[in-house]
């Protein structure tokens, strides 16, 4: 319960990362590309690495259980 | 040479969803929702290739090659968070409860879990009016690329009409299966020859390096977000991926999954798919500004398709325009096969046509529907060539601020019928108001303040959602008992407690 709580905290950080205004003038060339558009090619595979540990630490499992056979909607 | 290995590529995505129509069992559900069998790799294929239109091609590309860099942390990394969370939190939800009640729609479930009818058709017409313009970029997608690959000699009408027609072909026969199928092959499609174009034109121009020092020199604004992205729009920007959890197609691709277990892939891996994507359109629409200087408005949109024709030989530009195809098409069958479910089962099925039809009429009747509206969004197709991105961002803007309905549903207990219609009607109104405002400005934003109006219109419906709620009678327990656990205060309210067991 602690671990998905860290890690709901985590996401939360992790959308505020979402805007570096810190980079917003910066014309800087790094591995060929600017420096404001590798931050957010980095931020795509953090993003994944995050989700990995949702999928790890976190899963629904109970929503599993509850998918027994289909009901008249 | 490009047009016949454009119409050979048609002719393959045809022949694999026809294909899929000799699994079909006959039934409903099998069409509508590929009687939820679909596995890991499939369902994020399908989903992703569902979810990336002629936008994040041709849209991202046109809109980097107007406003540089910053158009990739606007939508694609922006959605690289909010899109699996969605699915995360979301779509696991929908798919058990459309798996344990047999749920084919979105509206299905609102309608079971609020109990009101009128809100069904009141979401039904929402749903339908925001997705006809999120169509109509498929639609002119299709015909826009037809027409620069084949340096004009084929019409855009032709080019529309040709992506219409084999799309209605396949998912008429194939249904879900159809689509999801179709859709894993050409999203792979999309994949690898967006890599392909990429590295084709990067070579071309003299390295990455040397085509982007040339972009900088000649426009440094396009390095950088500046001046042209404001920083409060760029943080209301990422509200606007949330119309993911609003999609009645990506709803309905979410209940196709065989089990819950089937998202995790999706969950991991999108953010790296898209990526894959948006890297080489936004990097192109730059590149683009060298060849093709002097481009304005949805002139644009077709800037990677003029890179391609420019820069890569006669086979490999059909390739690669097919790749374009892919992505168009992709989401065009799922969105037109969406409509036609909800037709069939919250407007058919649901209003007394149930007893009087089979099973199977019920899915002609669904395929009637999707003619119905492929012609119309064809021929408005016609008569209109807005902006790509423009006008994905409106319809967005829309089903984003429709997220306080399904957040709602699942996961607030106190939440009413009254609240979701408050919330409805509030999105119908805010969104007309800035719509009729804005659909003309190009980059518009409340009050010009940089401030997306999906922030206002989200606020709005929230707000509407809560107090609606709050204001009118509360559910009734065994209303709720359907989907939700009972809670901890209703445990000890019906359960006696048990006395403590005597020792000794």
């Amino acid at each position: 319960m602690r671990r998905t709580g860290l890690l709901y905290l985590t996401l939360v950080a992790f959308v505020l990362l979402h805007n570096d205004f810190w980079l917003w003038q910066d014309g800087r060339m790094i591995l060929s590309v600017p420096v404001g558009f590798l931050y957010h090619v980095f931020y795509c595979v953090v993003a994944s690495a995050l989700f990995y540990l949702f999928v790890r630490f976190a899963w629904p499992k109970h929503l599993q259980d509850d998918s027994g056979g289909a009901q008249e909607p | 040479m490009t047009l016949t290995i454009i119409l050979i590529y048609l002719a393959l995505v045809l022949i694999i969803g026809l294909a899929s129509h000799r699994l079909f069992r006959g039934t409903g559900e099998d069409y509508f929702v590929a009687t939820r069998s679909i596995g890991p790799f499939v369902l994020l294929m399908s989903l992703f290739g569902t979810h990336m239109t002629a936008f994040a091609l041709l849209g991202a590309s046109g809109e980097a090659y107007h406003i540089g860099i910053g158009v990739f942390g606007l939508m694609a990394s922006s959605s690289a968070v909010v899109v699996p969370a969605v699915f995360f939190f979301i779509g696991t939800r929908a798919w058990a409860l459309g798996k344990k009640y047999g749920y084919i729609t979105q509206i299905q479930y609102f309608r079971d879990r609020w109990g009101s009818d009128g809100l069904g058709l009141l979401l039904f017409i929402v749903l339908t009016g925001f997705m006809v313009p999120y169509l109509l970029i498929g639609v002119l997608g299709g015909g826009l690329t037809m027409n620069q690959i084949t340096h004009g000699q084929v019409p855009a009408w032709a080019g529309g009409l040709l992506v219409s027609i084999v799309i209605l072909c396949y998912v008429t026969f194939g249904g879900l299966r159809g689509t999801a199928w179709a859709n894993t092959f050409q999203t792979l499609v999309f994949m690898v020859l967006g890599a392909a174009t990429f590295f084709t034109v990067v070579d071309s121009v003299g390295g990455l390096s040397n085509g982007l020092a040339k972009v900088a020199e000649a426009h440094p604004e396009l390095m950088i977000r500046g001046e042209s992205v404001n920083r409060l729009m760029f943080a209301s920007y990422m509200l606007i991926p949330l119309s993911v959890g609003m999609f009645p197609h990506i709803f309905m691709h979410w209940l196709s999954a065989k089990r819950a277990e089937t998202f995790r892939h999706t969950v991991v891996f999108y953010p790296i798919c898209l990526a894959i994507v948006w890297i080489p359109s936004v990097l192109l629409g730059l590149l683009g500004t060298s060849d093709f200087p002097g481009l304005t408005g949805g002139a644009a949109n077709s800037i990677l398709v003029r890179m391609i024709g420019l820069h890569a030989p006669d086979v490999l530009a059909g390739l690669l325009a097919a790749g374009v195809f892919a992505a168009i098409m992709s989401s065009l069958d799922s969105q037109v096969l969406s409509i036609g479910t909800m037709f069939t089962h919250d407007i058919l099925a649901h209003y007394g046509f149930k007893d009087q039809m089979s099973e199977r009429r019920q899915v002609w009747f669904g395929r009637l529907f999707v003619v119905l509206i492929l012609l119309l969004t064809y021929l408005w197709s016609l008569m209109s060539n807005p902006s790509i991105f423009g006008l994905a961002i409106w319809s967005f803007t829309g089903f984003a601020g429709l997220i306080p309905v399904v957040v709602a549903a699942l996961f607030w207990r106190r939440s009413t019928k009254v609240g979701a219609a408050s919330a409805i009607i509030a999105v119908i109104v805010s969104w007309a108001f800035f719509f009729a405002q804005g659909w003309q400005v190009p980059g518009y934003s409340v009050g010009q303040t940089g401030l997306m109006p999906v922030a206002v219109i989200l606020g709005l419906s929230s707000l509407a959602m809560v107090l609606g709620s709050l204001f009118s009678k509360a559910p009734e327990p065994i209303a709720l008992a359907k989907f939700f656990e009972p809670s901890a205060q209703n445990v000890r309210q019906s359960v006696p407690l048990q006395s403590t067991p005597q020792t000794g």
